[in-house]
């Protein structure tokens, strides 16, 4: 119950950073919360109380299905993981270019394209 | 059932290509436009044999690795998913042949991207799971957003920082409603989310719905979501706008349509109107603000996201009217020729004038006879005038408004005058006006893509019957009830 | 069904009455040919002496009135090119789809 409290609180301080800010670098930093806020949940879907790991071995193939924690939301929260990477990696290198043409980073002056 | 879908080959294809690409770079560099060429023209030819092989046997499946059907990954192609991969196709090898001679410089870096692009594109299409949806539609977007900074000035950077931060926002977004259906469902695969959907209960599903659709209709650049359309269009090369603008959002509404329909199965009431309000908006907003614009490629961006209007609000009439499903689709398919071969044409003129601004342009209907007749059948086509195929979608959606909302009727064709008006503006600011400029030829590269799409709009409206047809059949598969029995036996 | 030839029908009277056209264009190119001459290719004011530069229509001064008239610059000066503006219309329009999609459901 407050895991899913946690997760919507980070994505609405995600979606605050990225709404009312207006430094580029803090918006990248609040993308980043929202996705980890999704992840988080994604995880915590999985959880079964006093699970195993969800590595079959030769000792728990009898009951593995029974107590082991669901695999299938890590793949999903290890996917995303690296693609957020590479969109942060991105997204980094254009604020980097930002800076070099327009010399600031604050997106109320980064205006150029309008109408 | 039984047969492999050729045209999935397509997607490693493509794959390499995009791999060896920098490689080849190394020692040859005047290689790289031909790799990309002729893998898109292998995919397309292993398309059109795909074609009919779904002709015949109405799905083609295949279980990843053979894992079964809910627990592995399966690529199924029905109808709609083949039609869409013809398109991606055509268009896309339409634009690599246009930009092996607009492009000249970093060539490495646009052929690569370009053909992740097709790759991401090509996966949405073929795919039959959710997560691998979006794992396809997040290498599109990656790519996109690496390539809209090609051109490295100010208005690039500047395009590809929106873009960016607007695009991530969106595709969290469709990871947080694969979360919530997944905790609803349990299942991953489309086909048994259909079969589990009807069963599970309480209100997270309607949410994990609707964070969905809020992400692909940011794709196809529906209303809310439309921002980043103009401002991404007037920065990149035209060869990857024409990709972007119509394949771009033309997948995006095959994902808003393979959520709502093969794994929801819906006839709600408020959807549909949801759907229908979306759509209105997004024609006039298009409409109204293309006719104030003075750059051509922006222009252009705007009349697009009007035409898929026309559609999104056409697919919600559908629920109503099963005729706006067959209007829906046909006329996206007639957007997909016409807006492509508007794009080509900008390019064109791009490409020989330098800027794409129109208060500096003028006098190019002297220029090419294959440039002006073009122009000209692809604005006849957008504005609606018999002759043409924008005419025999846009008279179902006519008719299929009157039969349920009228008023919706009056809205399209008072957007459909603006059309005329906003194209009328860039007929007679680029192809009438003072200077008059001497005749020039165009490569072949150029002209032959332009050529055959003008036959494609020509003959689809002269014989609207067989696009009815086609549509009719894409249309009858929105019913899940043959793609369930296909993926899961 | 009638509705399914509507286009074919349409176009197909179109062709036709093109095809009508080009013969009565045909049949009167017959009757008295074309001569060319210089006279015809200037341009034409009852009389007056017109440069060629007045007569081009200011298209610009008839798309602004249209647009004054109807109130579309306002559209225009919504798309400010501030992207809190543009993602604020994001969350706000999923938020409003996901609320009529949650109540009705």
């Amino acid at each position: 119950m407050f895991v899913y409290i946690t997760v919507m609180l980070l994505a609405l301080v995600g979606i605050y950073a990225l709404l009312l800010k207006e430094n580029l670098i803090k918006k990248i930093i609040g993308l980043a919360i929202f996705s980890n806020s999704i992840h988080l949940f994604l995880i915590s879907l999985g959880y079964r109380k006093g699970g195993i790991a969800a590595i079959m071995q030769k000792a728990n193939v009898g009951y593995f299905s029974l107590a082991a924690v669901d695999p299938l939301p890590q793949a999903m929260v290890l996917t995303s993981i690296v693609i957020n990477l590479s969109v942060t990696a991105v997204a980094l290198s254009l604020a980097i270019h930002t800076y070099r043409k327009f010399g600031t980073l604050d997106s109320k002056k980064i205006r150029g394209l309008n109408g | 059932m039984v047969t492999f879908p050729l045209s999935f080959y397509g997607i490693p294809i493509m794959l390499a290509a995009a791999f060896i690409i920098p490689l080849v770079s190394l020692k040859k560099e005047k290689m790289v436009p031909y790799i990309g060429v002729s893998a898109c023209l292998a995919s397309f030819f292993l398309a059109a044999l795909t074609f009919i092989d779904v002709l015949e046997f109405g799905i083609l499946t295949h279980q990843m690795e053979g894992w079964p059907a809910p627990f592995g990954i399966t690529i199924a192609v029905d109808n709609l998913s083949m039609f869409l991969v013809f398109m991606i196709n055509f268009i896309g090898f339409a634009a690599l042949a246009f930009s092996t001679k607009f492009i000249k410089e970093r060539r490495t870096k646009y052929y690569s991207l370009l053909c992740l692009v097709l790759v991401g594109l090509l996966g949405i299409a073929h795919t039959g799971d959710i997560f691998n949806m979006f794992v396809f539609f997040e290498i599109m977007s990656i790519s996109s957003y690496a390539l809209t900074s090609y051109y490295r000035n100010r208005d690039s950077i500047e395009a590809a920082m929106k873009y960016i931060i607007m695009g991530s926002i969106a595709t969290s977004i469709i990871l947080f409603g694969i979360a919530f259906i997944y905790s609803a469902a349990g299942s991953l695969n489309m086909a048994d989310l259909a079969l589990r959907i009807p069963a599970a209960a309480g209100p997270v599903l309607p949410l994990g719905l609707g964070l969905l659709l809020a992400g692909f209709l940011f794709k196809a650049a529906i209303f809310p979501f439309h921002a980043w359309k103009p401002d991404v269009a007037s920065v990149i090369p035209v060869p990857f706008a024409t990709l972007l603008a119509t394949a771009g959002s033309a997948i995006g509404i095959y994902a808003m349509l393979r959520i709502a329909f093969t794994v929801f199965s819906l006839t709600g009431f408020w959807l549909h109107i949801s759907l229908i309000v979306m759509g209105v908006f997004s024609m006039v907003f298009g409409a109204v603000l293309a006719l104030q614009q003075y750059n051509i490629l922006r222009l252009l961006a705007y009349s697009s996201i009007s035409q898929m209007g026309f559609v999104v609000m056409s697919l919600g009439i559908g629920s109503v009217n099963a005729l706006g499903y067959t209007a829906g689709i046909f006329h996206l398919f007639n957007i997909m020729v016409f807006d492509a071969l508007l794009f080509l044409c900008a390019g064109i003129i791009v490409y020989h004038a330098g800027t794409a601004d129109m208060r500096k342009l003028g006098g190019f209907g002297s220029f090419n006879p294959i440039l002006f007749y073009s122009f000209v059948i692809a604005m006849l086509s957008s504005v609606g005038i018999p002759l043409f195929n924008g005419f025999s979608s846009k008279i179902l959606i006519y008719i299929a408004t009157l039969q349920t909302y009228p008023v919706l009727t009056v809205i399209s064709l008072l957007v459909s005058v603006l059309t005329l008006g906003y194209m009328l503006k860039v007929y007679d600011l680029v192809f009438l006006g003072g200077k008059k400029i001497s005749p020039g030829r165009i490569h072949r590269s150029m002209w032959i893509p332009m050529a055959v799409l003008a036959a494609v709009c020509l003959f689809f409206g002269v014989l609207p019957n067989l696009g009815m047809a086609i549509s009719d059949a894409i249309a009858s598969n929105l019913s899940n009830a043959m793609y369930i029995m296909g993926v899961l036996g | 069904m009638i509705l399914g030839f509507l286009p074919l029908n349409i176009a197909a009277v179109l062709l036709f009455l093109f095809a009508v056209m080009g013969l009565m264009y045909w049949a009167s190119r017959k009757v008295r040919p074309e001569k060319k001459s210089r006279e015809k290719e200037k341009i034409y004011a009852c009389g007056e002496n017109i440069s060629p530069g007045r007569l081009e229509v200011p298209y610009e001064s008839f798309y602004r009135i249209l647009i004054r008239m109807f109130g579309f610059e306002s559209f225009k000066r919504w798309h400010s090119g501030d992207i809190n503006d543009y993602l604020t219309w994001i969350i706000t329009g999923m938020v409003m789809l996901i609320m009529v999609l949650v109540l009705t459901w």
